[in-house]
């Protein structure tokens, strides 16, 4: 182990002889601990290398910085776990990649006692940062539980709605932009409006085919044509039903949403009609 | 001033008052109570009078009927009292001793206008609602007496508060007032028309709406009322009459008498109705004087003519009798002799009462007076009447109803039209190069249609229908479609607000970078800008159109013509926007056209068939209004006017047209015009040394797809066979892949790296 | 064109890892990443990470990505949805933006906040009127959530 930790504490660069250096780059939340390269080449079995290795190799480096810390590990912007992580080390290693492993390494800010510090290795899989996708998630994840509960597996869903995005990114993006769910900020795709938004989608991609490619372009939205069509349709429909389209809007399927929004437009102006007559 | 509590209740206060009305009778005063009960009391004795009237008595001791022309004519100054010295109260007979009309007068109408003798088979219809338009010729206008009517002085308003008494007596008029109508007719000839409807209910008391049938659907009299406008061909000399009228259906006569505080002729229409004086009509003058007096008594009671008199009968009456002279009207109908009795009664219940039933309609004659005369007693003006017709009412509402829903067909095709049109534009790149003027100018003519239905609706209310959907049609059409897109012309064209044409010409960007906004506002605020511009337009313009109908001839013809020339000129900023823009030829363009990009770049900003659609659209009713003699609008015809519109119209789509063959430029000299700025350029190496990477490969990277860019360096050979058209540099000097560029130029005309503005394509 | 692009991003993001966050693809869609970003340290979200969901359009770069936090985080631009409420996001996106130049205006965005264009008015006001108050709270919710 000693032997390791000197040579690990080398500079990065790849010298001529190693064909392909493999490193673990860990860098650190914070500014101000620089990173540390540690070289897992010559380490086997590859199997050594965990977390619970890699939390020790640390502690050596950066006593004063981590002692009595906690330490978690993220990558790719979520927090890894141990099985994730060998699972990783292992295709990097195999590979030939010749860049560094990077990982994020973040230095809790509590203190913690000698006794956690030694048990800190079971809050990896089972810690509650792990579950911060489902517990502390400010989105309830019912969105796709009610496709689960027809028959969709995880999988399933996942699929259909990577295809889904990729077919019709965009008249998800327009309908959002437009309807009003991203009104208040850059992102919402919390899984409630995104759920509605599907199903709006779906019902109208059975409806129409596949269609609308070519607008994909279409950056001046006010001058597409559907949404102009939508606009007369539901203002000529409101106008002239005046109170009575309220029935045509509570029946499913037969107005989409802007023209459920043009609807009642055409309502209003129907009511001023009458105001001004009255007069 | 802050709302509470003692704010509010000053403001109900003044509501409260506001919008009551001082009791059913307009009264406000003791004085106005006076005057009133005056009134009243001054109708009932008349009233009483005429009751006792028979076809052998005369007028005694009604207001304005107390003298006759003959004894104005050798006496001119005598006062109108009852009895008159001399004058014969038992008798009555029809010449100047009795009348108010002069013997010449008479003559005049026992030959020429009423002359169809009473037996004949003539048949008259008897509903004749319906505007009659004709000429009047003036006969003369100093050559008869002008009888003296004096105005009660129990009308004049009170001199001070104390009053409380109206004063007594009579005032003779002699200075007339200078304003208001003239008490001469002094043109020789003009236009007349005439407003005729029918008094089949009354309502029995003041402020109510309930209205109650007097006429037992009589098939002999009818009891009418005219408004009558006569005025000369320039329009500076106006004259309108008010009046009463009854209709003798079975010899198709009308007679009708203004009335006013001098002038109370209801009670004379009687006598007047028949001027024969042959003996062997004896029997029929008395028939027909007691039938139309019944007619009259029944309206006067069913009416409950005295109590519902208000201060606002009395205020009108007293300003009549002071800016108004007294007209007689005498008028033959001409008689509809194709039809039978059976046949003009089912034409007339289906024009009522629409059922369906086999009357056709399209074949009935108008309305024709074949011959009139209108005399003045207290002017002594005599005017004539030629050629006056009109159809019947509801036969002119189903015309205007067929041209109101054409007028929506031809909405809706706009519409559509229109939306093609936006849906062809549909990136920033190409919505700049519309003329943003060339939409306005649609814009405010369809917006002022809908307001001018929207108020034609609460006028016309047996159109309100069609009116409503052509109102809604126009409104949705103007500010709802067009202004979205004049929206969107507007952000696209927002970089030029502050630059002048030649720079637009020569579409250079690098001078005057400092004083241009580079924060462009967002959609909202400019549509708020937008609809404030448009309804203040609107507004102005509606109002100019409105109140131009009462401005003299000359200037009205003036103001029509001119606008209707301007705004059928909205091709013009369309014209002048592609010459600007520097739009290629179309062979340049097939040219060109290699990839799919360039392609949608190149393509012409106006769809050529929106550009005839939209012109035969707007076209067409001022050509109709123009040519057809007969239009709903009473508009004279002006063929040479629609020819000269329409050439014009020509001259603009041939110019579109010519632009579009040859380039949008091809009728500017040579030397007016720059070159546009190109953004295919070589690139210098010290530029290169500055932007791109120190590698030995002559690149830039784009910031787009973050992929390399072999780029033209002019002192390195190498890169001489990059094709300069597969980069573009921007004129911040900044470059990128050209698809790469212009995919973000269809989003925003802004460069990715430093939000410069970007001269569009 | 967007894939590869976005293949570019975090291969540079893999080759030269900023400290201040980390991101990358969930599974094998590129165009759905997550992202975790460290609380800064002169804020009251220090100690912290913040997890957010970022989903690619497909014409990325011409559309800005849609980002969103997934943890709870107290801040005036920010909302109870973790819609984010920043310029770069909306009208003013560019294609020259890269998410990890994106990700940097949200860290500096938690440390210098935006009250006057607020997503969420409470707590902008808040921010204006009592500083102190603000921060405490910040810090109890970064406690409670984001530790």
């Amino acid at each position: 182990m000693m032997m390791d930790k000197d040579s690990s504490t080398q500079p990065l660069l790849p010298t001529h002889d190693e064909v392909c250096a493999k490193i673990i780059k860990v860098v650190f939340t914070d500014d101000r601990i620089s990173p540390i390269s540690l070289n897992i080449t010559k380490i086997s079995p590859v199997s050594k290398v965990t977390i619970i290795w890699l939390r020790k190799m640390i502690r050596e480096l950066k006593p004063s910085e981590t002692k009595d810390h906690a330490l978690r590990f993220l990558k790719s912007g979520t927090i890894i776990s141990a099985s994730a992580f060998n699972e990783q080390i292992i295709s990097y290693i195999n590979s030939t990649n010749a860049d560094a492993f990077f990982i994020h390494c973040m230095i809790g800010v509590d203190e913690l006692s000698s006794e956690e510090v030694l048990h800190e290795e079971q809050n990896d899989d089972s810690g509650r940062l792990n579950n911060v996708n489902n517990g502390t998630e400010t989105m309830g994840a019912i969105g796709f539980d009610r496709l689960r509960s027809i028959g969709f597996s995880d999988e399933e869903i996942e699929l259909l709605r990577s295809q889904f995005r990729s077919t019709y990114g965009d008249v998800l993006q327009n309908n959002d932009v437009d309807e009003g769910n991203d009104v208040d900020g850059s992102g919402g795709e919390s899984d409630r409006t995104s759920r509605r938004n599907i199903r709006e989608l779906e019902e109208q991609w059975m409806e129409n085919g596949a269609g609308d490619n070519d607008e994909r372009f279409n950056s001046v939205p006010i001058a597409n044509f559907k949404h102009n069509k939508d606009l007369l349709v539901g203002l000529c429909v409101g106008f002239c039903f005046g109170i009575f389209a309220i029935i045509l809007w509570k029946i499913d399927g037969l107005f989409n949403k802007r023209q459920r929004y043009c609807l009642v437009a055409g309502m209003i102006i129907n009511i001023m009609f009458c105001l001004v007559r009255g007069f | 001033m802050e709302i509470d509590g003692n704010t509010l209740i000053f403001i109900i206060i003044i509501l409260f008052l506001f919008f009551s009305s001082p009791g059913g009778d307009g009264v406000s005063s003791q004085y106005e109570y006076n005057q009133l009960q005056t009134l009243k009391s001054i109708y009932q004795n008349e009233f009483d009078t005429f009751k006792n009237l028979t076809s052998t008595t005369n007028f005694r001791n009604i207001t304005g009927l107390k003298l006759s022309y003959e004894d104005v004519q050798g006496n001119p100054d005598l006062n109108a009292t009852y009895p008159l010295k001399g004058k014969v109260y038992d008798h009555w007979f029809t010449n100047q001793t009795f009348q108010l009309l002069p013997d010449e007068v008479m003559n005049m109408i026992n030959t020429d206008i009423w002359n169809l003798p009473y037996n004949s088979k003539n048949l008259f219809p008897p509903n004749i609602t319906s505007t009659v338009m004709g000429s009047i010729k003036l006969h003369s206008n100093n050559k008869y007496e002008k009888i003296n009517m004096p105005v009660p002085r129990f009308y004049e308003p009170p001199k001070d508060f104390s009053d409380n008494t109206p004063p007594w007596g009579e005032t003779y008029v002699t200075e007339w007032p200078s304003y208001g109508e003239l008490h001469n007719v002094t043109f020789d000839s003009g236009e007349l028309n005439i407003q005729i409807s029918h008094i089949d209910k009354v309502t029995r008391q003041i402020n109510s709406n309930k209205k109650y049938k007097f006429n037992k659907e009589d098939e002999n009299w009818k009891l009418l009322s005219l408004k009558i406008d006569f005025f000369d061909k320039a329009e500076n000399e106006k004259h309108s009459i008010n009046s009463l009228a009854i209709y003798d259906i079975r010899r198709g006569r009308i007679l009708s008498m203004t009335q006013s505080a001098k002038f109370h002729s209801i009670f004379a229409l009687p006598h007047y109705l028949n001027f024969e004086n042959n003996d062997e009509n004896n029997n029929d003058t008395e028939l027909i004087f007691n039938e139309s007096k019944q007619l009259l008594i029944d309206y006067w009671n069913a009416s409950n003519y005295i109590d519902t008199l208000t201060m606002g009968n009395l205020e009108g009456a007293y300003d009549n009798a002071y800016f108004k002279c007294e007209f007689m009207t005498f008028l033959q109908l001409e008689p509809w002799n194709q039809y039978t009795k059976e046949q003009l009664k089912l034409v007339n219940e289906e024009l009522n009462w629409p059922l369906g039933r086999p009357a056709n309609l399209s074949v009935v004659p108008p309305v024709k007076i074949t011959k009139g005369l209108l005399y003045s007693p207290d002017c002594g003006v005599l005017l004539n009447m030629e050629n006056v017709k009109g159809p019947r009412y509801e036969l002119k509402l189903r015309t205007i109803r067929t041209h109101l829903l054409a007028g929506v067909v031809l909405i809706a095709t706009e519409i559509y039209l229109l939306l093609r049109q936006m849906q062809h534009t549909n990136t920033p790149s190409s919505v700049n190069k519309i003329s943003f003027y060339c939409f306005s100018m649609m814009n405010l003519v369809d917006g002022s249609l809908a307001t001018l239905y929207f108020i034609a609706s609460s006028v016309i209310p047996e159109l309100y229908l069609p009116l409503v959907i052509s109102a809604f049609a126009s409104f949705i059409l103007a500010s709802i479609f067009e202004t979205r897109y004049l929206i969107s012309i507007y952000a696209s064209q927002i970089n030029e607000q502050y630059v002048g044409v030649l720079t637009l010409l020569r579409g250079s960007t690098a001078e005057n970078d400092e004083e241009r906004p580079v924060v462009i506002p967002d959609e909202a605020s400019i549509s708020s800008s937008l609809y404030g511009r448009f309804f203040f337009m609107l507004i102005i313009f509606t109002f100019l159109i409105l109140s131009s109908t009462s401005w003299p001839r000359q200037i009205r013809m003036i103001f029509e013509y001119s606008a209707i020339f301007i705004l059928n000129s909205y091709w013009i900023p369309q014209i002048f926007r592609n010459a600007v823009k520097g739009i290629p030829s179309r062979r340049r363009r097939r040219r060109d056209s290699n990839t799919v990009m360039t392609r949608r770049q190149n393509k012409t900003p106006l769809l050529w068939k929106f550009i005839i659609g939209t012109t035969i659209i707007r076209a067409l009713p001022v050509i109709y209004v123009f040519t057809y003699s007969s239009n709903v609008f009473r508009h004279h015809k002006d063929v040479r006017f629609a020819v000269l519109l329409s050439l014009w119209l020509l001259f603009q789509i041939t110019m579109l047209y010519t632009q579009d063959i040859l380039g949008s430029r091809w009728f500017l000299p040579r030397h007016a015009i720059p070159e546009g700025y190109s953004y295919f350029k070589a690139i210098s190496s010290q530029h290169l040394m500055e932007h791109g990477q120190t590698s030995e490969v002559n690149t830039v990277d784009c910031s787009i797809c973050m992929s390399e860019i072999p780029v033209y360096v002019e002192e390195l050979p190498e890169t001489h066979k990059v094709d300069q058209h597969s980069y573009m540099v921007t004129p911040c000097n900044h470059i990128f892949h050209t698809s790469c560029l212009e995919n973000w130029m269809s989003y925003k005309l802004q460069c990715p790296v430093c939000r410069a503005p970007l001269p569009p394509l | 064109m967007s894939s590869k692009r976005i293949s570019k991003e975090l291969n540079d993001l893999r080759k030269d890892p900023i400290t201040s966050f980390s991101a990358g693809p969930v599974g094998d869609d590129l165009f759905h990443w997550q992202a975790s970003i460290m609380g800064p340290p002169d804020s009251p979200y220090a100690g912290g990470v913040f997890f957010l969901s970022i989903h690619f359009p497909t014409d990325y770069p011409f559309k800005p990505p849609k980002i969103s936090f997934t943890t709870k985080i107290y801040h005036p631009n920010i909302n109870a949805n973790g819609n984010i409420c920043l310029d770069i996001l909306k009208d003013q996106w560019s294609p020259a933006l890269t998410l990890s130049k994106v990700l940097l205006s949200i860290c500096s965005l938690l440390t210098d906040a935006n009250p006057d264009d607020p997503l969420v008015p409470e707590i902008a006001h808040i921010y204006k009127t009592d500083r102190s108050k603000y921060e405490t709270t910040a810090r109890e919710w970064t406690k409670k959530f984001a530790v």
